[in-house]
């Protein structure tokens, strides 16, 4: 912990390989200075956990960090390296790893876990050392938790206890690989704030991995954007941030939704090339708007703009400002809007061992044609099974839901066909909803079939018409589900669900498991396809973002209660339950980011934050 | 040498060919049968010559006519006993998974009675009760595997309808049995195909076990199991009456699981091409 | 998936428990788990009681009239009928020979009965039954030691060439029916190299342990279909722990892989290990039914399949109840044995 230490790792130029010589990874450098947090974001693919992996000399199945060399200290280490120095695991350098509950060894106590940690690489393993790291990261240190086994801690504990690991050994450098994924927003932001104290207090280096732009733009001191196994851009955050000189740094900022005012997201077209099918120029270029003929043909370097930012782009000088977020209409577009869904106090409950336990009460809401309503509420808060009980896969104990002013049957099968019809159930897994046996064809064309009693050829003829609607080829019909993407995959699930010509639609999570541009895509899809076709919208959600871009009416939810009710505008710029408020404070936003760094740094160009 | 020969080609390859060759040998074997299996062929306990190529037995039967014929009844039993295994195990798993109550409970009881006794003790007080005929060793021989297949299919079951597109189809009011033909078969199907292999060389295990103990087919049928058991106290005068039968019989079942295991681990290869979670493993440490 | 999610209603800030209570409540959740376990045993050797008796009740038709062959006449089998108490109706006659087993008194034989000396079945079974348990006992110690070591070092890392060697031998030994093996064994080391004998006969009233020798071939051949099976199982289970994540994160965390392998692949492996262990202690029996009979060895297997083919129905039922009590006594001791392995499921949440 002297000051004299400046950097305390330096990756210099990794690469890393498939077997079949593919690079996953190439020619990655970074720098992390001591005290200092490096975000590295990426979308999925981008490569950012093999270059965290890597500083650790691990190299997964299939894999060889095949050349590069890495500064630790005085330490250096070349790849390929024969043998890493199992001293530096660990020790000088530890890894937090993404999902806590599964990443602990369940076997082993809270305490044996942090002392087996210490005596493994020579340390005191005095169980005062042991209080003092547990409080360090804000966990209790009674003899009870000591004893504690990890599935005895909740999510955030655990993944505090992760943290404890990995500070066990007073390394130089923390690698962070995702770490608050999954996590609700409230303890997210307390773990970010225990990183960016360790962080200053004990000079510690530290690598930051995520795909959420957001949370980077907050915490972190630089910021590395990776894309297709390459970083496109490094600099300091509000550089980055403010003014990105790469034009997937900006399409990712443009992509993110702000859950700070209603606002339409701005998706980028394409997908991340696969490894084995990078194209041969630079490697943004089949999604990039500024793309010519030299960026088709030849692969750009990694160029200094200042001594701190450096991108990788032949037309970094034509990259214009981030646009801001473009505000949309929040008002319901169809002319006397009839209520479509009316649900009044609903409850329902779960059986457990203990008894039946009430995940949803009093639940009272109306959906009129072309609305969209948001339900949001964290993992848990009940608002699954509030979508299940209104499609009838969850039978709910009391309450009644209404159907275009009819109450209907709580279980599907009791329904009508009409009635099924017209309520459309999208899936939160686009992996796990498209039965992967079938062929887009026969899952798009069921509904049309089974619900609408189209024959073969009219069916055929509206299920190609309904793959244009979603914006997918015609070549897409013979495939199969595993053949597609995250994105197309929740691109036939809304198709399915428009197959059926609903009133309503339920989309639940529907954009969680997409990357941020791929998401923008569906939510702009969504938002378009209400409003063209004057469909009714229950969408639930975690994340305020998500709901700042789609929704009309927010209902928050709190251990299966609505706590708050209201407009998008007045929801989210003025809420009045302090479950909401604390939300709205602790989720992540790039715009706060940007705000923040505006105050602190002046106006340089003012230009930039004029709403256009 | 069969090693050496197994590392030139592969282990399932060599597998196929040699139980491609014992079928061959139990289809076409009694057409070249140079004698009667069951009739006296010459001098009793003769060493192999020219009449007998494997010489002769206790009763101056012709060895190898019995083992040309000995695999027949034992491959036709043990298929036929796989197949109802499958028949009854299938529709109970898919039932006991989708209706969770007593349909599920008696199947799990019934689990847990099969799994705590030996499959040889059940089928000894099965054929002890009902008799030794044919149909009841292929019966019996069934019910001691449909424990373990409609486990798997049930298992297999529960995750298909846990799954999200079998809640589409639910949404959509498809029948039951629309679902079970169109959503969960064909996603069940690896998983429980997964264990013919295994439950047909059981069945020949088994029925060729309980042949040898004197309780399956009886002498003086043709059987390697039988040929085994009355053959040994002469193994000093002809030991080829033993080792042929036992050699085929170890071939037999060794090919099979060969088979079926490279066969598994192809398609399975093949399934998991596109990996959900990527496999990690240690370094070059 | 869902539906999980719901389950846990999560708390705004989840990160206070009340500790207080936490050792009681631990305590009845193990009580829970055993009692569960207990309850369930215990209704499993109730069915086999009500199964294996309706079995040959039903099924097996008149013993008296078996025994006595088809030319006896109605006075002499009603009056066998009488003897054997088979006169009585099915439920009577199932609550006297449950009353009777529990007490320890298994019948005597149905011939012996008519002879008019009864010889208690007790007496019959009981040097049989330490014989086998003899060869058992030898065959599972042998068995699990080699099959665990194997299955781990095989599991260590899959896709090896210590691994495909391991899993091919194993797959071909494990499909090879036990006397199949046992003929080319007693060909190999009886025939062609004179070292071990064929038979194992013990004579009445002395313990296979007088002549050690004779119990090497039934042993080796029982072990070798068993181990094969043990140890593809026993890997199946390493593999399955080598790749949760907690594996990796401990190989992050510097652990030599010596020690990941102790200390986090093996100890959480375990539990599986111990309940396939149970399981082939189970199988085993089967294996000793035809071993026995191989090797003439005076086994309860060897009793079995006289009883069967002279359908000495008392016989057959006490030997299979006392297989089902043993079995179904072994998988709640290894039940419990995995409440200690995983504290997930002795501990509260």
């Amino acid at each position: 912990m002297t000051a004299a230490r400046t950097v305390a790792l330096s990756l210099d130029d990794i690469t890393v390989t498939t077997r079949s010589g593919d690079s996953i990874v190439q020619n990655v450098s970074i720098d992390i200075p001591a005290g200092s947090i490096v975000g590295i974001v990426g979308e999925s693919g981008a490569g950012k956990s093999t270059v965290a992996l890597s500083t650790l000399g691990y190299e997964q199945a299939g894999t060889a960090i095949s050349s590069g060399r890495m500064h630790l200290g005085d330490r250096e280490v070349t790849f390929p390296a024969k043998a890493f120095v199992s001293d530096i695991r660990g020790k000088r350098i530890a890894y937090v790893p993404q999902e806590p509950a599964v990443s602990l060894n369940p076997s082993t106590r809270v305490a044996a876990s942090l002392i087996s940690m210490r005596r493994l690489h020579g340390m005191d393993a005095d169980i005062s050392y042991i209080r003092q790291i547990l409080r360090s990261v804000h966990l209790p240190s009674d003899p009870g938790f000591l004893r504690r086994y990890p599935h005895q801690l909740s999510g955030g504990q655990q993944q505090r206890l992760c943290l404890a690991l990995g500070l066990a050994c007073e390394p130089e450098v923390l690698v962070l690989d995702e770490i608050t994924t999954g996590l609700d927003v409230v303890t997210q932001e307390a773990i970010l704030d225990e990183v960016r104290r360790l962080a200053t207090e004990r000079q510690i280096g530290v690598i930051y991995i995520t795909h959420d732009l957001a949370v980077v733009a907050e915490l972190a001191d630089r910021l590395v954007v990776m894309y297709a196994g390459e970083i496109v851009e490094s600099g300091p955050t509000s550089e980055v941030i403010r003014r990105p000189a790469h034009p997937y740094t900006k399409a990712l900022i443009e992509a993110a939704p702000s859950h700070r005012r209603p606002s339409r997201v701005r998706p980028l077209d394409g997908i991340v090339p696969a490894i084995d099918a990078r194209p041969s120029g630079c490697f943004f270029a089949p999604r990039c708007p500024l793309a010519t003929e030299i960026c088709r043909t030849e692969h750009p370097e990694l160029g200094d703009l200042s001594d701190k930012h450096s991108v990788r782009c032949f037309h970094t000088e034509k990259v214009e400002p981030v646009l801001e977020p473009q505000l949309r209409e929040t008002g319901i577009l169809v002319e006397d809007p009839k209520v479509l869904l009316a649900i009044d106090e609903l409850t329902a409950s779960h059986k457990t061992k203990n008894g039946r336990l009430t995940v949803a009460e009093s639940i009272s809401l109306q959906i009129t044609e072309g609305e969209c309503v948001a339900l949001v509420g964290e993992s848990g808060s009940g608002k699954t099974t509030i979508a299940r009980s209104i499609i009838g896969l969850h039978t709910f104990d009391s309450g009644t839901v209404s159907l275009g002013g009819e109450p209907i049957n709580p279980a599907v099968r009791s329904r009508t066909r009409d009635q099924r019809r017209r309520m459309q159930f999208i899936f939160q897994n686009p992996r796990g909803s498209l039965n992967p046996k079938q062929t887009i064809q026969e899952i798009v064309t069921r509904p049309l079939t089974q619900l609408r009693g189209l024959g073969r050829v009219d069916a055929e003829r509206e299920f190609f018409s309904l793959l244009d609607e979603v914006r997918l080829p015609t070549s897409t019909a013979g495939k199969l589900p595993r053949e597609l993407s995250g994105g197309e995959r929740q691109r036939i699930g809304i198709a399915r669900a428009l197959a059926a010509q609903p009133d309503l639609l339920i989309c639940d999570e529907v954009t969680s498991s997409l990357d941020v541009s791929v998401q923008a895509a569906v939510l702009e899809l969504l938002r378009e396809l209400g409003r063209d076709r004057g469909l009714g919208m229950l969408f639930i959600t975690h994340d305020l973002g998500v709901v700042a871009s789609i929704a009309h009416e927010v209902l928050v939810l709190l251990k299966g209660r609505i706590c708050e009710r209201g407009s998008v505008s007045d929801v989210l710029s003025k809420p009045s339950h302090d479950y909401t408020k604390s939300l709205l404070f602790s989720a992540p936003s790039l715009q706060r980011a940007a705000d923040r760094i505006g105050i602190l740094k002046g106006d340089e160009d003012e230009d930039r934050t004029r709403t256009i | 040498m069969i090693k050496w020969i197994g590392r030139q080609l592969s282990a399932g390859g060599v597998s196929l060919i040699l139980l491609l060759l014992l079928i061959a040998l139990v289809i076409f074997g009694p057409l070249i049968a140079p004698y009667s299996p069951t009739e006296s062929a010459g001098v009793p306990l003769s060493r192999p010559s020219g009449a007998h190529l494997f010489g002769t037995d206790t009763l101056g039967r012709d060895v190898l006519s019995r083992i040309l014929l000995g695999g027949q009844l034992l491959l036709i039993m043990s298929l036929a006993s796989t197949v109802l295994t499958y028949l009854i195990a299938i529709p109970i798993g898919m039932i006991a998974a989708v209706n969770k109550g007593v349909v599920d409970d008696i199947l799990m009881r019934g689990v847990d009675v099969l799994i705590a006794l030996p499959a040889m003790l059940v089928l000894l007080v099965v054929l002890s009760a009902a008799g030794s005929g044919i149909p009841i060793i292929i019966i019996g021989t069934a019910i001691v595997r449909i424990p373990l297949v409609s486990r798997v299919t049930r298992a297999a079951t529960l995750e298909v309808f846990s799954s999200e597109y079998v809640e589409s189809a639910l949404t959509r009011g498809e029948r039951i049995w629309s679902i079970f033909i169109r959503e969960v078969m064909p996603n069940i199907k690896e998983a429980v195909f997964s264990t013919v292999g295994l439950s047909f060389t059981a069945a020949v295990l088994i029925m060729s076990s309980l042949n040898f103990l004197g309780v399956g087919l009886q002498p003086p049928s043709p059987d390697w199991g039988i040929m085994i058991s009355e053959n040994r106290s002469i193994f000093e005068m002809n030991p080829y009456a033993v080792l042929v039968p036992t050699l085929l019989l170890a071939i037999l079942t060794v090919s099979i699981s060969g088979t079926w295991d490279s066969f598994e681990r192809r398609s399975g290869a093949k399934r998991t091409k596109t990996p959900v979670v990527p496999k990690v493993r240690a370094s070059a440490r | 998936m869902s539906i999980q999610q719901n389950q846990t209603v999560s708390v705004l800030i989840a990160e206070e428990e009340s500790p207080g209570k936490k050792d009681a409540s631990d305590a009845a959740v193990m009580l829970r788990y055993i009692g569960i376990r207990l309850f369930s045993a215990l209704l499993t050797v109730f069915l086999i009681s009500v199964l294996v008796f309706l079995a040959i009740s039903f099924l097996g038709g008149d013993s008296a009239s078996v025994l006595l062959g088809r030319e006896a006449t109605p006075e002499v089998l009603s009056s066998a009928r009488q003897k054997l108490g088979l006169d009585r109706p099915l439920y009577e006659r199932y609550f006297s020979w449950v009353i009777a087993f529990v007490q320890g008194d298994f019948g005597a034989t149905s011939a012996s009965i008519l002879a008019g000396s009864p010889t208690l079945v007790r007496e019959l079974i009981a040097a049989p039954l330490l014989n086998s348990v003899i060869l058992a006992t030898l065959t599972f110690s042998l068995t699990a030691i080699v099959a665990v070591w194997l299955g781990q070092r095989a599991g260590r890392k899959p896709g090896s060439r210590t691994d495909r060697t391991i899993s091919s031998i194993t797959m071909a030994l494990a499909s090879l029916p036990e006397f199949v093996a046992a003929t080319l064994l007693i060909f190999i080391f009886f025939y062609m190299l004179r070292l071990l004998p064929p038979v194992s006969l013990v004579p009445a009233g002395t313990s296979p342990f007088e002549r050690p020798v004779i119990l090497v071939l039934p042993v080796l051949s029982l072990s070798l279909g068993l181990l094969a099976v043990t140890a593809r199982q026993v890997r199946a289970a390493v593999i399955d722990v080598s790749q949760l994540p907690y594996v990796q994160a401990a190989r992050l965390n510097g652990y030599p892989e010596g020690a990941v392998t102790r200390s986090f692949v093996m100890r959480n492996s375990m539990a599986p290990t111990v309940q396939v262990l149970a399981l082939v202690f189970i199988y085993l029996f089967g294996g000793v039914i035809v071993i026995e009979q191989v090797f003439a060895y005076p086994g309860i297997g060897n009793l079995l399949i006289r009883a069967v083919t002279d359908r000495e129905v008392v016989i057959l039922q006490a030997i299979t109840m006392i297989v089902a009590i043993v079995s179904v006594s072994l998988s709640l001791v290894a039940d419990i044995l995995v409440l200690f392995l995983v504290p997930k499921l002795r501990t509260s949440r």
